[in-house]
């Protein structure tokens, strides 16, 4: 299990004969038990994906409460890979530092529910369940937020609650507002073939209503602007592992609701639907594009640029079938983004002490492994190629002109030129700067490099090779959503 | 007593304490809007037939709106002697001014999506909805914000009464649920309020 790499972790002492705290701790049954979970979860999905006939027919589970199609099975496998990282993670750092032992029973407990009603939520097939899954993940999480317990993480967790409480209860009201509109048409009801079957009919003020609703609740979920407050200080006061679930794997779990609702509802026949996603994208990403040039942490600015990508997959949203495949990629890439960036800060944060932009530099020098870590994290970050989140950008680049939005289009661009300068201008000292403290590498295990490296070659491969059960599946969902297959 | 009359009580009810400033009026309000609710909901004839819908519905409106949530929230500000005023609306004439001319523009809204059956209704779901936002964008108090968020809660509630179509038991008691969770969180982030000018303290190791 432990191999003498480079790297900046003190080594496991395998010598003395009585179990050292750093043994006992990464021993602890709550954690082996959230990584055996990690891997269960992963494994499952994993064997589907690689068992599955392109084109399969959707397979109901308990009683038809939930399902089992490309979507769910494409964010199950999605964010049970992150979920098996940030676990093997919190294991390496737990084992690196046995004063983070304390409270890490509750930590694990709590990262479990979140990620069994995660799993749940997407796999769920009842949209008002699926609501009620996802509020569970985010009462699993407020714990995970305030961990630390320190006053600036209980106000974050507070504003967390708060807002992800009221966008779930808007949510709420739209899918009411939606049963309004189904009951005056016949009998409502929220599984997803109810929803289609109601969708046929000629939509009404309710149903604008409802779903102009359902998109603001959720977009709040997502981190859309106007009501997207609450984002950066949460990501920036949350530990790292509990920032990574946020960021990765919450987020795609609210996102998925509103994929369904985007593959039952036709957007040619709701434009003003379309205009909501593609304008709260453009003024998120206007939004994040001003406060990343004023960042002076690099957790703030990872979680600006977190806010800039969901501008961006809402404005793919908004585009329909147009960017569809390059929303499904761009989807992925920047999950497995944000995993890679938030648990290399969280290593750069134990290491430094610091969050300050000018108070790190020379990463490459003084944490190799984290440094290239940080290093590619940006650089997909940024959208360059070979990485998915290039390829998927320039898909809804190509969306913009063919609709003929040229005005979003200019937007787009100027605001992720400034991303890019203010990401560019923050991020490469910090890599490449003058190091300011005296060299130190120690052994670190293997195990705790894998989960990054795993994520590494992933997001690589994205931009590179999609293996065919995985192309197969993305074709799938970009179908689902109206995209060309 | 009528629909009507149970909505402009509860109408009434969403008003006075917002000019009030007094927590126990303000969670003694929100305990008259569900203990309303439950009646406007025996007016439909919800709770005609016992069905699992039926008692998961009298155990949301009657137990956790009209008496647990209050009472989670009471027992935890008595505990820490909170002062007796609260103001749920800062107490000026231009905000009460605003908060009438929201109520209007409710009003309006009430008149134009509904049919005479149904227009006070919505009017009445409408003004609850838009002063619980109002609460919580003019206040940056946790009270106060909770009570804007149960509020908001109560609304959306209220809009959901007149449905004759029953959820499935699963997902209804799936809500509650997720319901019962949320009043105890909301009871331990006002237990574990952190003291103020404490948000700078140093840290230590992280995960």
């Amino acid at each position: 299990m432990s191999a003498p790499l480079p790297a900046q972790a003190a080594p496991l002492d395998t010598s003395s004969p009585a179990p050292s705290p750093r043994g006992r701790a990464s021993r602890s049954p709550a954690l082996l038990l959230l990584l055996a979970l990690g891997v269960l979860d992963t494994a499952v999905p994993l064997v589907l994906v690689s068992q599955r006939a392109p084109g399969s027919a959707p397979l109901s589970l308990l009683s038809g409460y939930f399902v089992l199609d490309a979507t769910s099975l494409l964010f199950v496998l999605l964010i049970n890979v992150i979920f098996l990282s940030v676990a093997t993670y919190i294991w390496s750092r737990v084992r690196a530092d046995p004063l983070l032992a304390k409270g890490i029973g509750r930590y694990a407990l709590f990262s479990s529910a979140f990620i069994a009603a995660s799993n749940l939520a997407v796999l769920s097939n009842h949209l008002l369940l699926m609501w009620a899954l996802l509020e569970v993940t985010t009462l699993a999480a407020v714990p995970l937020i305030w961990h630390h317990g320190s006053p600036r993480a209980h106000q974050a967790a507070w504003r967390y609650f708060l807002f992800s409480g009221i966008g779930l209860a808007l949510a709420l009201l739209g899918f009411a507002c939606l049963g309004h509109s189904m009951a005056a048409s016949g009998e409502p009801g929220f599984f997803l073939g109810e929803l289609a079957e109601a969708a046929r009919q000629p939509a009404d003020l309710w149903r604008r209503i409802g779903l102009a609703l359902a998109f603001l609740g959720l977009g709040t979920k997502l981190g859309l602007a106007p009501m997207y407050s609450w984002l950066p200080e949460t990501y920036d006061c949350a530990p790292g592992s509990t920032t990574a679930l946020l960021a990765a794997v919450q987020f795609n779990v609210a996102l998925v609701p509103v994929l369904r609702l985007l593959q039952v509802f036709d957007l040619a026949k709701h434009p003003a639907v379309s205009a909501e996603l593609i304008g709260l994208g453009l003024l998120t990403m206007a939004v994040s594009a001003l406060h990343m040039i004023a960042a002076r942490s690099y957790k703030r600015l990872l979680a600006y640029a977190s806010l800039n990508h969901a501008g961006v997959i809402a404005i793919g949203l908004g585009l329909g079938p147009e960017a569809a495949f390059g929303v499904v990629l761009y989807v992925v890439s920047n999950a497995f983004i944000k995993a890679l960036l938030f648990l290399t800060a969280g290593k750069i944060r134990s290491y430094y002490q610091t969050e300050k932009l000018d108070e790190v530099s020379g990463l490459i020098r003084d944490l190799p492994y984290s440094g290239i870590f940080f290093m590619v994290g940006t650089f997909a970050l940024l959208g360059l190629p070979p990485f998915g989140s290039f390829l998927g950008e320039l898909l809804i680049l190509s969306g913009l002109l063919t609709r003929g939005y040229s005005g979003v289009f200019v937007g787009f661009c100027a605001t992720l030129t400034v991303t890019f300068v203010a990401t560019g201008r923050a991020m490469f000292p910090m890599i490449w700067g003058e190091t300011k403290r005296p060299i130190h590498w120690e052994a670190q295990p293997l195990l705790s490099v894998l989960p990054k490296a795993v994520i590494l070659v992933a997001l690589v491969a994205m931009g590179l090779y999609l293996p065919a059960p995985l192309k197969a599946l993305f074709q799938e969902v970009a179908a689902d959503l109206g995209g060309m297959p | 007593m009528s629909e009507s009359d149970l909505l402009v009580g509860f109408l009434v009810v969403v008003l006075i304490p917002l000019l009030a400033a007094s927590w126990r009026l303000s969670l003694l309000g929100l305990a008259i809007q569900g203990t309303l609710l439950t009646l406007m909901a025996n007016a439909h004839g919800r709770f005609e037939s016992w069905t699992p819908s039926s008692i998961l519905q009298l155990v949301d409106l009657a137990f956790l709106r009209a008496f647990l949530g209050p009472l989670l929230l009471y027992r935890v500000l008595k505990a820490q002697k909170a002062p007796a005023r609260s103001d749920v609306l800062p107490p000026n004439l231009l905000v009460w001014t605003l908060a009438g001319a929201l109520v209007l523009v409710a009003f309006r809204f009430g008149r134009l999506a509904g049919t005479t059956d149904t227009s006070l209704h919505l009017s009445v779901f409408a003004s609850a909805l838009v002063l619980g936002l109002f609460v919580l964008a003019s206040q940056d108090s946790r009270l106060s914000q909770m009570i804007g968020f149960l509020r908001i809660e109560n609304a959306i509630a209220l809009f959901e009464l007149p449905s004759h179509h029953p959820l499935p038991p699963a997902v209804h008691g799936a809500i509650l649920a997720v319901f019962l969770l949320t009043l105890f969180a909301l009871r331990s982030f006002l237990s574990h309020r952190p003291a103020p000018g404490a948000l700078e303290s140093s840290e230590g190791p992280r995960l």
